[in-house]
């Protein structure tokens, strides 16, 4: 072990469990959202981390995820009761601006483009919605993408390009982009045993890690496509390391720090750990080492991990205990 | 009404087809009835009125037994079963009539046959428990049962492997035996209709109690005390070598043979204790010097003592070891045991003059033996010395004193009147006389304050000797004894001696008829309480002198004694006492709780009807001013009043909810562990009696509840979590507002370490989860 | 009436287990008593039935020894057994243990609620729904499955 995790602050305010964490594109602020059916940000003041809105009133259900607009204006949010809802920030509050409706039943995901003109959605209705932002703040659908057999429990966007990755209760993960004008799936990558939690990506977009109810967590690379070959279908990525024998019970979130590189995973025993990839590690066949494990980083279930872009080595957890916790990671040398 | 239906014949043959349809109901009451009027026509109409209906009585009778839908319903089956076998037994057939007794037993031992050879565990005792009811009928029937049941399973049983099978083919064959339990005498010279069968059985049972299978040996057991409890059935030899089986049994290493042993033999304790003398109590009495076997052997032989000869040979051993005994532990589990066999033979008179003329004698011997050898200045050098000085443990006195009290308390009055004179002559005069050697090595004159606490101690054991007697039974010396007693009582400095002292004055005030020298003793006792009482005498002895009050208020307020009142009043003005307020409060818990031994039921005290209700009646506008006082006197009546509501009964306590809910914040609000708990037990009674006037305060109830699901106390935890529970009665919408808040606490106590505490806490969570929620 | 609807009409019914008797230890203000596997099996013994108006116990979908209790270690695995392997309410049944469990089971201790192997003929799904704890907390906010499930929980025994 080569880090070390130190507890920073404790900031309690949610009255059930934590779902999600997510740190505004400046790392300023801090959105969370939970059973609580509420949304908090929280902000520095000082020294001192403190709740700065609770938004309570825009869902009926379990608000699941949030997720900033890359310009930090916006952020949406995603909940139980089927509908979406964008936040758009006024001077000192937010106030809800729009209300996507259309998913049959629970949403449980969303993810801003880093464009800021697309927003997708995924749901329990195992689909895949893809939202465009006009000038006046109007949200339309403009795809929805059905490939996916069983809910969709997450999706993310590539960091630079327009390329949507899900991850599905049905064990697979699927990559779609905009080809003639339509948004169609052009890879799914087999590999977990079990249902697919979440997805992340790396700084530089060349490849991401998934991480899943089977208590691994898998890196996936992207592959130039051969020149030659002809077919569309041929797999550009593929699977370059398994993280697996670290995790004792399902692994909720993953978050691959863009600054330092580090690997953050949320898991069903409590625990966080951060992992470092090793500096011998071949470029097309990765290995990682595990850093640093916080065993009772709470004291329940970790559900959520999000580093800081912008400082490096902050982290930010969520739990069902109804904490989040905001971490200082250390690499020893 | 059953009678009335069926009191003429010509109703029968509408009654009996109605009963049918009934019986096919599907509702197991109307099934239930139908039965009884059914066993009730049996016993009233004969065979020849019965006939034409019986097959179908008989299909529908089987039915029941063979598929029962529940207990209640096969076992009225069965008493019809047995009521008509016996009508059918009782007719007289007509010459070249059909003999429908016969054809009866015919029908149904064909219908079980099939089960009897294949049948599954519960069908086979269901099978069993039909063939036994015919088989109790009549001898005829028993016989015919049994030739025809009992080969099938002894065969079955030979031929099975899987021992769990052969348990239930046993369980089968105990229920058939049972069947011949009133024709077994042997009177006429008739042979039981068990005789054939009677060697199969035994090998069987013998081949069963050998068996490797634990539940296997259970069974063999318990067949073979069926047999051997049924008179004339087993011959002089069998029932020697059951027995012998039986007592090897006893030390069988899994618990639940040898427990089963035990108690089996036990049941034959008063057939044959003399088969039991002989062979089971050898081998246990030899394990009472063996370290690693005595505690059982021990346990085992106080269990067999159901009959005197068998008592007369265990005690003395039991007695020996106790005299023996080289730890506190070993004498207390001892006269556990012989306290067992104390209450196992109170319907025994001889055995319990032997317990009173001998056990009593012998220990009181060994106490005042013990006590003397020490006595002043002497050592003792016995080479049991450390035998000697365990008896001057506090502990060895307790048991030996309630040991003593049991005997005393069921002794008949023409033994006790015998031996009390002596008993008195020793404690009063030191005169040894009644003791088993007659003679005192030292001077024994244990009522004396200044005497050696070794002595003074032993006031213990008097008074369990003369506190516990029926009430009838006259106590020699009175007087005297009284007068030594106050005075040991007020002045000794030993407190186990005060205790002893006061818990026996106590005793014989409460049992004295009214008259001129009961009243001159409590005049006597109030004077000598003033005086020792007062503030200028020592803190030492001013609590001394609270026991003697305590337990004389005791006394009177179990009786209603006139002067009750006054005893209490003292009491309630020692509440002010910055010395004895606190001890004067906890006092309370003493006059309402019942006493395990002197002044309790068993000791024959005299305890009047709704006593607490009258205490509390009487006294607590006077506790409720003194909780409104400041300082120590408001928390010492808080908590009095608490110990008094605790001990009041739901009813009383309901009448008492207007008068005493407006404090229950306020009480709730103590750091008295004893005033939150009336507090919350008061609130829960209210919350489930009447629980409307409490709503407008719901949310300051729930603020002083939460911290008490916290509390040290588990009895304060547990009422609380039963009142949280309770108060999901109010409508939800004044509780939801409280939920979060609730349902936090209740959450940290699902962790509590005490299970019972857990178990309020799940159930209080569950009724908070339900609120305002579907499908409550 | 409703007989004929019943995917398994007449069940086999089995006998409950006596009430847990207070040991002295237990009255022990001072002596902890440890979470064990009786205690959570009694918690879920009394689970009534979806279609049955009888409780887990008495049909022995709940058996004392398929729940494994470490309390040490914050550990609980609950096994069920459906009275028929084609059950439709299997996954209604493990969702009411389960929550059961979630309600009366501290806060740490993580809790395994599946099929006995080999009992069900869609063992794997309904084990993997009943994992995912995304899925039962949804589930929970559908007011109509809450329904049922409050009802199964409901007190009758």
């Amino acid at each position: 072990m080569s880090g070390s995790l130190e507890r920073l602050h404790t900031l309690s305010g949610h009255t059930d469990r934590v779902w999600c964490v997510c740190w505004s594109p400046n790392g300023t602020l801090l959105a969370s959202c939970g059973g609580d059916k509420a949304i908090r940000i929280w902000g520095q003041e000082g020294p001192n981390w403190v709740c700065k809105s609770v938004l309570a009133d825009g869902h009926q259900r379990t608000v699941r995820k949030v997720s900033w607009s890359p310009c930090g204006n916006y952020f949406a949010s995603a909940s139980f009761d089927a509908t979406t809802c964008i936040w758009k920030k006024t001077h000192q509050d937010f106030e809800c601006t729009a209300t996507l409706e259309g998913h049959e039943n629970e949403i449980k995901a969303v993810a801003w483009a880093p464009s800021g003109n697309l927003l997708a959605t995924c749901s329990r209705d195992k689909s895949v919605w893809i939202w465009e932002v006009d000038e006046e703040e109007e949200y339309e659908c403009a795809s929805v993408l059905s490939s996916h057999t069983q809910d969709v429990k997450h999706i993310i966007w590539h960091p630079h390009k327009e390329v949507l990755v899900s991850a599905s209760y049905d064990n697979s993960i699927k990559l779609y982009h905009e080809d003639d004008d339509d948004w169609a799936c052009f890879d799914t990558l087999n590999g977990h045993d079990s249902t697919v939690w979440s997805l992340s990506f790396d700084g530089a977009g060349q490849r991401f890690a998934s991480c899943s109810d089977d208590r691994t967590v898998r890196i996936w690379q992207e592959f130039p496509q051969d020149d030659d070959a002809p077919t569309k279908s041929a797999p550009r990525w593929k699977c370059v390391c398994t993280l697996s024998g670290y995790h004792t019970r399902v692994i909720y979130d993953v978050s691959w720090c863009p600054l330092t590189g580090a690997l953050a995973t949320a898991c069903g025993d409590d625990a966080i750990r951060v992992f470092e990839e090793d500096l011998d590690s071949k470029p097309d066949s990765s290995s990682f080492s595990l850093s640093v494990v916080e065993s009772r980083a709470h004291t329940q279930d970790v559900n959520s991990v999000a580093w800081n872009s912008k400082r490096p080595g902050l982290l930010a957890s969520a739990g069902d205990d109804g904490d989040v916790v905001l971490w200082q990671y250390t690499r020893n040398l | 009404m059953n009678l009335v239906k069926i009191c003429f014949y010509f109703i029968l043959q509408f009654v009996l087809p109605l009963l049918l349809e009934k019986l096919d109901s599907e509702m197991q009451s109307s099934k239930r009835d139908a039965l009884e009027t059914l066993t009730v026509c049996c016993a009233t109409y004969g065979a020849n009125e019965l006939q034409d209906s019986l097959s179908d009585v008989v299909t529908s009778l089987r039915r029941e037994v063979l598929e029962p839908v529940s207990e209640a319903v096969e076992m009225a089956a069965l008493d019809t079963i047995k009521a008509l076998a016996l009508t059918l037994a009782r007719s007289v057939m007509p010459p070249g009539g059909r003999d429908l007794l016969y054809m009866f037993l015919e029908d149904m031992v064909a219908e079980c046959m099939p089960t009897l050879t294949t049948g599954e565990a519960k069908c086979l005792l269901s099978a069993s428990l039909l063939l036994q009811a015919m088989g109790k009928a009549c001898c005829r029937a028993c016989v015919h049962v049994l030739t025809a049941s009992v080969p099938i399973l002894v065969k079955r049983f030979n031929d099975s492997k899987q021992a769990v099978e052969r348990c239930t083919l046993i369980d089968a064959l105990r229920n058939l035996s049972l069947c011949c339990q009133g024709f077994t005498e042997d009177q006429e010279g008739e042979e039981s209709p068990l005789h054939h069968h009677i060697d199969t059985l035994l090998e069987l049972a013998g081949a069963a109690v050998s068996d490797t299978h634990s539940q296997l040996r259970q069974a063999g057991i318990a067949l073979l005390i069926a047999l051997a409890s049924l008179p004339g059935v087993l011959s002089g030899e069998q029932l020697r070598l059951a027995v012998c089986h039986l007592s090897q049994l006893i030390q069988d290493p899994v618990s639940q043979c040898s427990v089963s042993a035990v108690d089996g033999c036990a049941a034959l304790a008063s057939l044959h204790s003399t088969l039991l003398i002989r062979h089971c109590l050898p081998p246990l009495t030899a394990q009472l010097h063996k370290d690693a076997e005595c505690q059982l052997a021990m346990k085992s032989l106080a269990r067999l003592c159901l009959h005197p000869d068998i008592v007369r040979h265990v005690v003395p051993e039991l007695l020996d070891h106790l005299c023996t005994a080289t730890t506190v532990a070993d004498v207390v589990v001892t006269c556990g045991h012989l306290h067992d066999i104390v209450s196992q033979s109170k319907q025994c008179p001889e055995s319990l003059s032997y317990l009173y003329s001998t056990l009593l004698l012998r220990l009181l011997s060994h106490a005042v033996h013990t006590a003397t050898a020490y006595g002043g200045d002497r050592v003792s050098d016995d080479s049991d010395g450390d035998a000697s000085i365990i008896w001057h443990d506090s502990t060895v006195i307790g048991a030996v004193s309630r040991l003593l009290a049991a005997i005393s308390s069921f002794a008949e009055a023409k033994y006790v009147e015998v031996l009390l004179p002596g008993l008195l002559s020793l404690f009063l005069d030191g005169d040894g006389k009644l003791l088993a050697n007659g003679m005192l090595e030292c001077p024994f004159q244990p009522l004396q304050p200044n005497s050696p606490w070794q002595q003074t101690q032993l006031t213990a054991l008097l008074a369990a000797c003369i506190g516990c007697l029926q009430r009838k039974v006259a106590v020699p010396e009175w007087e005297r004894l009284l007068s030594y007693l106050v005075k040991l009582t007020l002045t000794s400095e030993h407190t186990p001696t005060v205790t002893s002292g006061a818990t026996c004055i106590a005793a014989l005030v409460n049992k004295e008829p009214p008259g001129p020298r009961l009243d001159v003793l409590l005049k006597d006792i109030l004077k000598n309480l003033d005086e020792n009482l007062s503030v200028d005498r020592q803190h030492g002895c001013r609590l001394h002198a609270l026991k003697l009050l305590l337990w004389v208020t005791k006394a009177v307020v179990l009786r209603y004694h006139l002067t009750a009142p006054e005893f209490v009043n003292k009491l309630l003005l020692l509440l002010g006492d910055t010395e004895l307020g606190v001890d004067a409060a906890d006092g309370f818990h003493l006059l309402v709780t019942e006493s395990s031994f002197l002044l309790g039921p068993a000791a024959n005290a005299d305890i009047r009807l709704l006593y607490r209700q009258r205490l509390y009646t009487e006294h607590a506008a006077c506790l409720l001013i003194g909780a409104n006082a400041d300082g120590d006197r408001r928390s010492n009546s808080l908590q009095a009043l608490a110990h008094l509501l605790a001990a009041l009964p739901r009813q009383a306590l309901v009448a008492e909810l207007p008068t005493l809910s407006p404090h229950l914040l306020s009480w709730m609000a103590e750091p008295h562990v004893a005033v939150q708990a009336a507090a919350v037990a008061l609130l829960l009674v209210a919350l489930e009696h009447s629980p409307k006037p409490l709503e407008p305060q719901v949310a300051s109830f729930l603020t002083c509840l939460l911290p008490l699901t916290r509390s040290p106390s588990m009895s304060v935890r547990i009422a609380a979590l039963k009142c949280l529970a309770a108060i999901t009665c109010f409508p939800p919408y004044l509780l939801l507002p409280h939920w979060m808040i609730v349902q936090h606490a209740l959450a940290a106590a699902l962790d509590d370490k005490k299970r019972l505490v857990r178990r309020e806490a799940i159930e209080a969570r569950g009724r908070w989860f339900l609120l305002g929620s579907p499908g409550r | 009436l409703a007989r004929t609807m019943l995917e398994n009409a007449s069940p086999l019914v089995f006998q409950r287990a006596k009430e847990r008797d207070v040991t002295p230890e237990e009255e022990d203000d001072l002596v902890s008593d440890p979470i064990d596997d009786r205690e959570v099996f009694d918690l879920v013994r009394c689970i009534n039935d979806p279609e049955h108006p009888l409780t887990l116990e008495q049909l022995n979908v709940v058996e004392e020894l398929r729940v494994q209790v470490n309390d040490a270690e914050s550990k609980v695995d609950v096994a069920f057994t459906p009275t028929i392997p084609h059950c439709s309410m299997a996954t209604l049944i493990g969702l009411s243990i389960r929550v059961k469990l979630l309600r009366a089971l501290p806060a740490r201790f993580k809790v395994d609620v599946h099929i006995t192997p080999g009992t069900h003929a869609s063992e794997h799904a309904v084990n993997k729904q009943l994992a995912d704890k995304e899925r039962v907390a949804a589930a929970l906010e559908n007011s109509h499955l809450l329904q049922v499930v409050n009802q199964c929980l409901s007190p009758s025994c």
